[in-house]
């Protein structure tokens, strides 16, 4: 008889714990040929690596946000054939349904402006998580350029970064490529340096990323992460 | 008498079932259940239960939660028996509680600061640093009167009164998914919630955070009656120790393994009428007399330890 009571405990359906990353691409003129080609193949190996965890394909979401002349969001759903509004509805989508494009570069570098818009992106889709019951992991923004920040105001943003940082409201990486200013990247960041890209080892740096998200999505309250070993860069102290 | 426990007015005594399972993922990684939870059902009538939840990556995470657990319960056992009273036209009867809720809710802060004073000395003993022993709490202790909970961290409390089902201890949630609030924690002390609720409680659920996704519905956290109205049922008429492997069976099933893969634990508690024979204990507890009591039931197979 008791078993029989057991039986009946029914289970809430709650919406899936989510673990939000926004890469932020710049795609600008320096990176045309081999450097974007390596950082296209290393989006499709992320992809592929987290569909392949059924935790992270449910849990992660992706948004991503290219700087090259204009700043974009991009649309992930659909191998970013269209550009889509850069709101939080719309720019995040889940691993299972995230279909990488193939970025192509041009244009100057407006760094100050991805990046300021990524704040209100992250801020915005937290407001959603809170609405829908969601609960969320701590937002990764991931920028990765080879240039420095060529927009008029861009002065004013590594604060912002820095100070969003230090409320704990996200984790912010900075990847500087070949050619970056890696002293000015190193001002965005509060808690860590910007690294440098070994070469063009995109491919290493987003299985290193994949494997990261998929350890904090899995990640159980009060637990420490911990993050695989970085072998595709360094960290950049020569411009601290 | 009812197996030695004084029945209330309405003829019920508390019945109570508890199992803490390792979950899936500490299996994978060869992590015992660090969850644990310890309960007591006084002579008189009340009735007192611990969750404990030990930190993911603490090295004596079960030892802390077990430690916790246990020491709540005996605090707050300690307190209650202090603050009986004579029951009125029987004095050679046991005695019930105060029918004030203040000395229980002094007690329960008590029984915080002494559990984590209790901590701080194991830690010592072991020369370890206090984080190690990382661990939540939830407590609760029921009267024929008022229901006081003390929650520190994620873990849960559920009552059912004649209001209906209610969440009586708020699980204590970061901002992220993976913070956590942990005995622990220097300052810990400041930001535990103590609640008392002025009125008769007809049965209780404790859970760590395990079951939290399964039994409440977020952001709100408002219980799932189909959650926790047969774990009612189940204990009402439980018996014994299959009732409690029972338990265990549900927490470790298949349909809720595929839902969590954490540690689960479920302390259930009812009034249910005196009749039949009392549930009995394992043979290795030792009861204090009017007492019936059981710690840390785990299944020693299950996670590998003796």
């Amino acid at each position: 008889m008791t078993d029989e009571h057991l039986q009946q405990v029914e289970f809430v359906q709650n919406p899936e714990p989510r673990c939000p990353v926004v890469l932020v691409v710049d795609v600008s003129g320096s990176m045309a040929g081999k450097p974007i080609a390596e950082l296209n193949q290393g989006l499709q190996d992320f992809a592929q690596t987290l569909k392949s965890d059924p935790l992270a394909a449910l849990r992660v979401e992706v948004a991503l946000i290219t700087f090259g002349g204009a700043v974009r969001a991009l649309d992930v759903r659909n191998a970013g054939q269209t550009e889509i509004p850069f709101d939080a509805q719309n720019a995040f989508v889940t691993i299972d349904a995230f279909q990488p494009p193939a970025l192509a570069a041009s244009g100057e570098t407006p760094m100050g402006e991805a990046l300021r818009r990524t704040l209100a992106l992250v801020r915005d889709r937290k407001a959603i998580y809170k609405q829908n019951g969601s609960d969320y992991f701590r937002p990764w923004v991931f920028l990765i350029t080879d240039g420095r920040p060529n927009d008029a105001g861009w002065e004013a943003v590594p604060d912002l970064v820095k100070e969003e940082e230090r409320r704990k409201g996200l984790i912010f990486y900075a990847v500087g490529v070949e050619g970056a200013d890696m002293k000015t990247l190193a001002r965005f960041g509060e808690d860590r340096p910007p690294m440098k890209l070994r070469g063009l080892a995109f491919r290493e740096m987003f299985q290193w990323l994949s494997k990261s998200l998929s350890a904090v999505a899995a990640s159980r309250p009060g637990e420490q992460v911990s993050l695989p070993a970085v072998g595709w860069g360094q960290v950049d102290t020569a411009s601290q | 008498m009812c197996g030695g426990k004084a029945p209330d007015g309405d003829g019920l005594v508390w019945r109570v079932v508890g199992a803490s399972v390792q979950g899936v993922a500490h299996r994978r990684a060869g992590l015992p259940c660090q969850d644990a939870q310890a309960w007591r059902v006084l002579g008189s009538g009340e009735v007192i239960i611990a969750v404990a939840d030990g930190a993911g990556t603490a090295p004596c995470a079960a030892e802390g939660a077990r430690l916790a657990a246990i020491h709540a319960v005996d605090s707050l056992a300690g307190a209650l028996r202090a603050a009986t009273l004579p029951r009125a036209g029987k004095p050679e009867g046991p005695a019930r509680a105060t029918a004030d809720a203040g000395p229980v809710l002094v007690a329960m802060r008590a029984a915080f600061g002494e559990t984590r004073a209790a901590l701080c000395q194991q830690a010592a003993a072991a020369a370890r640093p206090l984080a190690d022993f990382a661990t939540t709490l939830s407590c609760a202790v029921a009267t024929p009167d008022y229901l006081v909970t003390g929650q520190l961290g994620d873990g849960l409390v559920v009552a059912q009164g004649k209001v209906g089902l209610f969440l009586a201890g708020r699980p204590q949630r970061g901002e992220y998914a993976n913070e956590a609030y942990f005995l622990s924690m220097e300052g810990a002390l400041e930001g535990l919630v103590v609640q008392a609720y002025g009125l008769r409680v007809e049965a209780l659920a404790l859970s760590s955070d395990g079951l939290l996704r399964l039994a409440l519905y977020l952001p709100g956290l408002e219980p799932h009656e189909p959650f926790f109205l047969p774990l009612f049922d189940f204990v009402k008429g439980a018996v014994g120790v299959s009732a409690q492997e029972e338990l265990a069976g549900f927490l470790d099933s298949a349909r809720v393994c595929e839902r969590t893969d954490d540690d689960k634990t479920l302390v259930v508690a009812a009034r249910a009428p005196c009749g039949g024979a009392p549930p009995s204990s394992p043979a290795w507890l030792e009861l204090a007399a009017g007492d019936e009591r059981a710690e840390d039931q785990r299944q020693p197979a299950k996670d590998g330890q003796a």
